[in-house]
């Protein structure tokens, strides 16, 4: 679809559909067809999108006029839709649901068309999508590279122009670990802001869903849509923002020129930066590795038999079902992680005592290419701007900041305060001129 | 690079214990050398929160 001057594509279909310019079948036919055409493995399965199009324009001749009135969106895998199968990008799953998940019953309630369920890893337990028993994602900015994960698909589905816009899961960055990585738009929302009912947990602690986009505007209207909030106009100029002291070590000649850039920007509106410190960020992903992998072992505790858990279940769930059985074992580990994740709440609260938002790189790297060592770094760290803000339960998105010598996109990321995500949909259209 | 170095040095889980997170996890693993591997070095970064934890550091 032709977007001519307008960057919300939603709000340009809510029109066409309404005008009766088009139909949300004829758009959702075109998508559709763009879907079977992809090579990138970005759905695990498609949904009824030509009926529930029909339905829409049944509706929408009768006044019907939701906010994503025949928008073509697409979700991830770990979230319930009536009549399919939600494997969690894990082949131990395979009953169908029996009713829709809460996002899902306030898209369609808003008019959109869900035409299919997005790749990821398995059990979100990753920030590759290589874990997927459905195979690899491709970033369609370069095949040889991951689109990031676990909301990898929804990220390169965004990008690739498969969707509108697409939901994922975040619990310590798996929406903007991707985004970054696809050149696309990914809000973490302020935790328990959507209703995350119906969705498999990983860790009901930190999970969040959100939405992916390829615009900031699109953003907006999807968090409003799946929130329920309004989204006021917020005043940024001369805001104070804050960069992380503890931060400055990972930095590399590409993420400094996020930093740089969005120094740049912010400046030009009259906000003025000073230096905030987070001691413990660097404690963040043990504190998520022990809480987190405790409920992802309860969580998975009753699914599949023995030998179906051993053949069916992928290393990485069940390196970390182990983890979350030592720590259920060890219970002074989990305390300790506890008093950290305090710490890293209470040191987040000071840094907020003296600026407004929190402006990072959203990943350490641009997207890295696939390999077999679980080991690497790039795997390993690529979480480590995004989990502080996870722990702490703080809004936090991720909007596309700079090209780098490979020709690939590195996000900024944006953490505000709790419910202030009118503020960072503010700051980051500023990184879109 | 202390992360690193207790990744590296403390390796804090025993195949027998190894073996009895198996039977928990409700798994048929218990001579995956590779699960062993992997599992025993993420358990070791576990260590990392010692750092942190000012109220009973060690």
């Amino acid at each position: 679809m032709n977007n001519g001057d307008n960057n919300n594509s939603l709000e340009l279909t809510r029109e066409l559909v309404k005008s009766g310019a088009r139909s949300a079948e004829q758009i959702a036919s075109e998508y559709l067809g763009r879907i079977n055409a992809s090579g990138d493995n970005c759905f695990i399965s498609m949904l009824d999108g030509l009926a529930q199009a029909r339905e829409i324009d049944d509706k929408a001749r009768f006044g019907f006029d939701g906010k994503l009135l025949g928008a073509v969106v697409a979700i991830k895998d770990n979230m319930r839709y009536i009549g399919s199968v939600t494997t969690c990008g894990s082949a131990i799953l395979t009953d169908k649901d029996t009713e829709d998940c809460e996002a899902v019953k306030r898209l369609k309630a808003a008019g959109a068309v869900i035409v299919g369920k997005t790749n990821m890893d398995e059990f979100a337990m990753g920030s590759s999508n290589a874990t997927s028993a459905y195979g690899n994602v491709l970033n369609p900015l370069d095949r040889t590279r991951v689109p990031g994960g676990s909301s990898g698909g929804s990220a390169a589905a965004v990008a690739s122009g498969l969707c509108m816009a697409a939901l994922g899961s975040d619990t310590g960055g798996s929406i903007r670990q991707p985004a970054s990585y696809c050149g696309v738009v990914g809000l973490k929302p302020t935790l328990g802001s959507i209703d995350g009912s119906g969705m498999y947990a990983l860790s009901q602690d930190m999970d969040q869903i959100g939405p992916i986009t390829k615009t900031v505007d699109e953003n907006r209207l999807m968090f409003e849509v799946l929130s329920g909030r309004s989204m006021e106009k917020a005043e940024v100029k001369g805001l104070t923002v804050g960069l992380v002291r503890e931060f400055e070590h990972w930095y590399t000649e590409d993420t400094k020129k996020v930093i740089q850039r969005a120094k740049e920007v912010l400046s030009s509106i009259g906000c003025k930066f000073v230096e905030v410190s987070l001691p413990s960020a660097d404690a963040a992903f043990a504190t998520y590795r022990a809480l987190g992998n405790t409920q992802s072992a309860n969580n998975l505790r009753n699914i599949g038999s023995a030998q179906e858990r051993t053949d069916k279940l992928g290393i990485e769930v069940k390196k970390r079902i182990l983890i979350g059985e030592y720590v259920l074992a060890h219970p002074e580990i989990a305390e300790r992680a506890k008093r950290v994740k305090n710490k890293i709440i209470g040191e987040f609260e000071k840094a907020f005592e003296s600026c407004d938002i929190i402006v990072s790189p959203s990943a350490p790297s641009v997207a890295f290419k696939f390999t077999d060592d679980r080991n690497n770094k790039e795997i390993v760290y690529s979480d480590i701007f995004t989990q502080p803000p996870s722990i702490a339960g703080l809004p936090a998105l991720s909007v596309p900041c700079v090209k780098c010598e490979s020709g690939l996109p590195i996000g900024v990321q944006l953490v505000g305060k709790k419910n202030a995500e009118n503020v960072l949909f503010e700051i980051g259209k500023l990184f879109e001129r | 690079l202390t992360t690193n170095l207790l990744s590296c040095i403390i390796m804090l889980m025993t195949r027998q214990e190894f073996e009895s997170l198996i039977i928990k996890a409700n798994l048929n693993d218990a001579d995956n050398d590779e699960l062993f591997d992997i599992t025993a070095q993420a358990i070791a970064s576990l260590e990392t929160l010692k750092l942190y934890d000012g109220e009973s550091n060690e």
